[in-house]
């Protein structure tokens, strides 16, 4: 059994100038144990996956459709209070994005992880400033950070903190929402590092969402690739990155876009265009409108995920004929 | 590590508290020495006309222009003005205010700083109780408001808060007495305790019922502009990203609403409410005139009332004569009063030791002139 | 009772006829029409015969007389020149008709007449309800017989200690017999002087309230918008001023703020009053050297923020002068706020204007909604329970004060887009 599966997540936005469809029918699954990166440009609904998972849609958001099953059992249709005490932050829990605007700048960080550890699991002060001071030492700080306020501290030592509160209650999905990129290339590059060591050492599960390729190459098992709410390929590690490519033309073409090192370049690779608006999205696949690949087929009907090769999915009429 | 701001802070009171008794002075001076001279003129005539029986006219020329000339030199008329205008401030400044005419402290004195200090808690009592209601009242409202922004109790009351926003205290007070005191007898008509007052328990319920009607109406009035800011602050938290974490976490409301939130939103509310006690202390001449109320407000009004700025002592030669200042109980009084009020929002009692420094930028953009005229309107 | 101010310049007659202390007359119906409304009859039917020097002039006033208590007097106006015999008589509903004056007048120019026919008339009165009476009258009783409730009264027995009104209508026929060259009668006007007045009563003098409250908005408005506008725009100059220059100019600037925010307005007020009693004008600007520091913390901090961008830098080293980049790149950002400010402003002002007013510091000679306070109270109305003079000038000021909140409150809102709650 899969430790998650997503089926047919639908999220959509009611705005004020109309109904914004966040992710449009997401599924996949995530074993134990694995890391799945979540791919795509700003706005593709990467974010809104992490709220919907934690049943926390951004307002004026709201869960539509679909179902999350953890360990095989629904979570979605659970009270907001039952969600609360059983699923949030005790079976997944949620790295931030920006974590500099994560932690409450009025209380201490020793407070801040007390309280959250002591109102999911109730135990003796010493035991869980025990567990504390494990899991700040894991993430690479001393302890004295704990006496400090978050203004207090850089950018890199609130991203660990704000990782060690998402691990310290072993939850078994971990969401990482682009941890490193409000940090600076060595820092990200020690956070990286971190990720893959506890990855090793806890075995939990994590969802990674990025828009950085190339930590998402370093980090994951296996990557799904969004584009306007929807996944369009989803592979392992070896199949999008290996040297057969991708399969779907905006993972291909995403790729291209990325400089490389070695190579010298006249111009860099772009996809043309923009994302689309999720008020209106285009009819029929919705990225046709800036691939090179588009058929009259592909103007009409939206091509479904469909499995290519083990592992393997891709939804793209080109590839699947 | 706050003490050097403190008393820097402190230095600047003190200083800005003598310029303003001697701006006063001046004003004063200025205002007194015209009353003063018509008023002299007017007693010579009165000494005159009894005598212009029996005198000559050149020795009733004299005459006038003795007792003139005494009377100048009685009130220093005929000093230089500079040199007046400072011994005011620094008879004022020693809080030597001299003694009054017309009105008499309770225990029958006449010093002024005497009838001063025993009308001043009088003041604070009334307007200072109504001010807690007020702030307990108005921030319980505002945060249930920003609970539920948009919602039915957040309209209702913003619609309350703005129709109550140009409303003067001291009508809604005449109107209430009109409704409350002579259509339906539920409340006194005004003053602090029933004539005569009544004795034992039986005086401080007395008390109480002559309180009600001055403090609900100031509440009635009040608590609207603070629901509304403690609203807007509040709201203004609650979108910041560290309450989403918080919920995140999997902490229940109350915990996110009451612990990270109002943490964070407290130094503009508690500079609000500071600033409101503060000013609260200023009272209300008009209101405190409306209810008889024996505080600083009914002694200014009689002041006025009498129409004559400036009395002197009878009598009691060997004793040396002050004047007692117009607004001068009332004025000097206020003006520390006015000034004592924390100039930023330095949180002077908080538990933790590595405070971050004012959020200046922020407390001042939410408290904003909408709190300032709120706050000034209370008074 | 005081006198009426002088300088209130109007026709002092105006409201001479109208009865004092009067409620509105809506109050009628919940009272089930008890008192009589104040009526101008302005339009008689007029007739004229000219014979030789001499003319008559008639003309007939109709009424309908409908509640209990009786008119408190019929007044009759016109303006006339000439020797006049003047005659009017009163029909009644039950058909019983009887004189009310036949006097003589001998008017050598243009005279505005007024006659209170109540007056004239107490002997016909006497004569009227004698009949009903039993046995003679007492002097008690003719001394305080009240023509009107003789005339507005059923003709039966008792009617003089127990009137019991007769409705329906009336009729009052004047005849005037007009000898001379150049005599005339003409702007004939009959009042019938109620209890109850207008839209919102009078007041000790007798003046329509509603016509006082309604001249009230002007001067609320532009007390309101003149001081609210002034205030506001030297708070935010002198605000982002001393922001921009900062060193001993703020410091400078922030110490003069610190003195003008710690003296409280009233007293100020008083003794300056004690001097002399200020004009409307005066009062505006007193006010605006009060109001003006209320802006200028938050537009300093703002400012100071401002002073940081990267766009104000820019224009430095482009070197622009200190004025152009607080006129050109500062100010603009701030507009908003001070519209907001002078919106929020408005209700302020006009409170204030009314305390001053309130305690008789104010200018007499404007009719101010705290004017208006001020001789409700100096007239003791609170304790008279007039109402209609108290509650509608404070609920103007209050509506007044609500409209400019509920613009300014908008604009707050649009300012900072963390309130919106949409």
């Amino acid at each position: 059994m899969n430790k998650l599966e997503v089926r047919n997540l639908k999220l959509y936005y009611h705005t004020s100038k109309g109904v914004v469809r966040g992710l449009d029918g997401v599924s996949f699954h995530l074993d134990s144990g694995e890391t799945l990166g979540v791919v795509g440009e700003s706005g593709c609904g990467k974010t809104t996956l992490g709220t919907a998972l934690l049943n926390m849609p951004t307002p004026p958001g709201r869960i539509e459709d679909g179902q999350v099953l953890l360990d095989g059992k629904s979570i979605l249709q659970l009270s907001e209070g039952e969600f609360r005490r059983i699923i949030r932050w005790e079976r997944i829990s949620m790295v931030f994005q920006g974590a500099m605007n994560c932690l409450t700048p009025v209380y201490t960080v020793r407070k801040q992880m007390m309280e959250t550890l002591q109102y999911h699991r109730p135990m003796e002060i010493a035991e869980a400033e025990e567990r504390i001071r494990k899991y700040v030492n894991l993430v690479g700080l001393s302890e004295d950070v704990l006496r400090r306020y978050p203004h207090e501290l850089s950018g890199g030592m609130k991203q660990r903190i704000v990782i060690a509160m998402a691990l310290f209650l072993e939850p078994d999905v971990v969401i990482c929402d682009e941890p490193t990129t409000a940090l600076d290339v060595v820092v990200q590059a020690q956070i990286i590092n971190l990720l893959k060591d506890l990855k090793r050492q806890l075995h939990l599960s994590f969802i990674f969402i990025t828009h950085d390729l190339a930590t998402e190459a370093e980090v994951s098992d296996r990557i799904m690739v969004m584009y306007a709410g929807k996944a369009v390929e989803i592979g392992t590690n070896e199949q999008i990155y290996g040297t057969q490519g991708p399969a779907h033309p905006y993972t291909r073409m995403l790729l291209a876009a990325t400089p490389r090192l070695h190579r010298k370049v006249d111009q860099l690779a772009f996809i043309p265009g923009t994302p689309p608006d999720l008020l209106e999205p285009p009819a029929g696949c919705r990225f046709h409108p800036r691939c090179p690949l588009a058929s009259a087929r592909c103007r009409q009907e939206e091509p479904p995920l469909e499995t290519i090769e083990p592992g393997h999915q891709a939804a793209c009429w080109e590839v699947l004929s | 590590m706050y003490w050097k701001y403190a008393v820097r802070r402190l230095i600047h009171v003190a200083l800005t508290y003598v310029v303003i008794i001697f701006i006063f002075s001046a004003l004063f001076n200025t205002v007194m020495e015209t009353t003063l001279r018509a008023q002299i003129t007017e007693r010579v005539q009165g000494e005159i006309v009894s005598r212009t029986q029996r005198m000559a006219p050149e020795q009733l020329a004299r005459f006038r222009e003795e007792r003139t000339q005494h009377y100048i030199k009685l009130y220093h008329l005929d000093e230089p003005v500079a040199l007046r205008i400072f011994w005011r401030a620094v008879r004022t400044l020693s809080f030597d205010f001299g003694n009054s005419t017309i009105i008499t402290s309770s225990s029958g004195e006449r010093k002024v700083s005497v009838i001063v200090a025993e009308a001043i808690p009088r003041t604070i009592l009334l307007f200072t109780v109504a001010v807690l209601i007020d702030i307990v009242v108005g921030v319980a409202i505002g945060i249930k408001q920003a609970q539920k922004p948009g919602g039915s109790l957040d309209r209702a009351t913003s619609m309350a808060t703005m129709v109550v926003y140009g409303l003067p205290t001291w009508w809604l007070a005449m109107v209430l007495i009109m409704l409350l005191v002579y259509k339906i007898a539920l409340f006194p008509s005004g003053g602090m305790h029933s004539v005569p007052p009544p004795s034992g328990f039986a005086y401080y319920l007395d008390f109480l019922h002559h309180l009600a009607l001055p403090v609900l109406t100031l509440v009635v009035v009040g608590f609207w502009g603070r629901a509304y800011l403690t609203r807007n602050i509040v709201l203004g938290t609650l979108q910041e990203d560290f309450i989403m974490a918080a919920r995140a976490r999997g902490l229940p409301e109350s915990k996110v609403l009451y612990g990270h939130t109002m943490r964070t939103a407290a130094p503009p509310i508690v500079t609000m409410a500071t600033l409101s006690i503060l000013f609260s202390i200023g009272g209300g001449l008009i209101f405190e005139g409306i209810f008889s109320w024996p505080g600083m407000g009914r002694i200014a009004a009689t002041e006025i009332g009498a129409g004559h700025p400036v009395q002197h002592t009878h009598g009691h030669r060997n004793r040396r004569r002050h004047q007692a200042d117009p607004g001068g109980p009332f004025a000097p009084a206020m003006a520390p009063l006015q000034m004592s009020r924390p100039q930023e929002s330095v949180p002077a009692r908080s538990r933790t030791r590595h405070r971050p420094p004012p959020a200046a930028g922020r407390a001042k953009k939410t408290a904003s002139f909408p709190t300032r005229t709120a706050v000034t309107l209370i008074s | 009772m005081q006198h009426p101010r002088p300088g209130l310049g109007e026709n002092i007659t105006y409201w001479e006829d109208n009865p004092k202390n009067a409620g509105p007359s809506w109050v009628n119906w919940f009272t089930g029409n008890r008192n009589t409304p104040q009526v101008f009859l302005r339009h008689p039917e007029v007739g004229e015969e000219k014979k030789g020097d001499s003319q008559r002039v008639t003309a007939v006033f109709r009424y309908r007389y409908s509640y209990s208590a009786p008119p408190k007097d019929l007044i009759y106006r016109a303006t006339a020149k000439g020797i006049m015999n003047l005659r009017v008589r009163l029909l009644r509903p039950d058909g019983k008709e009887l004189g009310l004056l036949d006097k003589v007048y001998v008017l050598n120019s243009e005279t505005d007449l007024r006659i209170p026919l109540g007056k004239e008339a107490v002997n016909r009165a006497l004569e009227f309800a004698q009949p009903y009476q039993k046995g003679a009258l007492t002097t008690a009783t003719r001394e305080t017989l009240r023509s009107m409730s003789v005339f507005f009264a059923q003709a039966r027995p008792g009617m003089l200690q127990r009137p019991v009104p007769l409705r329906g209508p009336y009729e009052i026929k004047v005849t005037a017999v007009l000898v001379g060259k150049d005599a005339f009668l003409r702007g004939q006007q009959l009042v019938v002087a109620g209890d109850v007045f207008g839209l919102l009563g009078t007041d000790s003098w007798g003046r329509d309230i509603w016509s006082g409250a309604i001249a009230g908005v002007k001067w609320a408005l532009l007390i309101g918008l003149v001081t609210a506008a002034v205030s506001v725009a030297v708070g935010v100059l002198y605000g982002v001023a001393s922001a921009y220059f900062g060193g001993w100019v703020d410091a400078l600037l922030m110490r003069i703020y610190d003195v003008f925010q710690s003296i409280p307005f009233l007293p100020v007020l008083i003794v300056v009053s004690a001097v002399f009693k200020p004009s409307f004008w005066v009062l505006i600007f007193m006010m605006c050297l009060f109001f003006w520091v209320g802006p200028v913390r938050t537009v300093r901090s703002i400012g100071l923020q401002l002073r940081e961008e990267t766009y104000v830098e820019a224009a430095r080293a482009l070197g622009a002068s200190g004025r152009r980049i607080i006129f050109q790149h500062m100010i603009p950002q701030l507009v908003p706020y001070a519209f907001a400010s002078m919106a929020l402003a408005v209700p302020g002002a006009v409170v204030s204007e009314a305390t001053v007013s309130l305690i008789g510091l104010g200018d007499a000679t404007v009719v101010t909604w705290g004017q208006i306070l001020h001789d409700a109270m100096a007239n003791g109305a609170a304790l008279q329970g007039m109402w209609w003079w108290i509650v509608p000038p404070g609920l103007l000021i209050a509506l007044m004060g609500m409209t400019f909140a509920f613009v300014g409150f908008a604009m707050d809102t649009i300012l900072n887009p963390k309130l919106r709650t949409r």
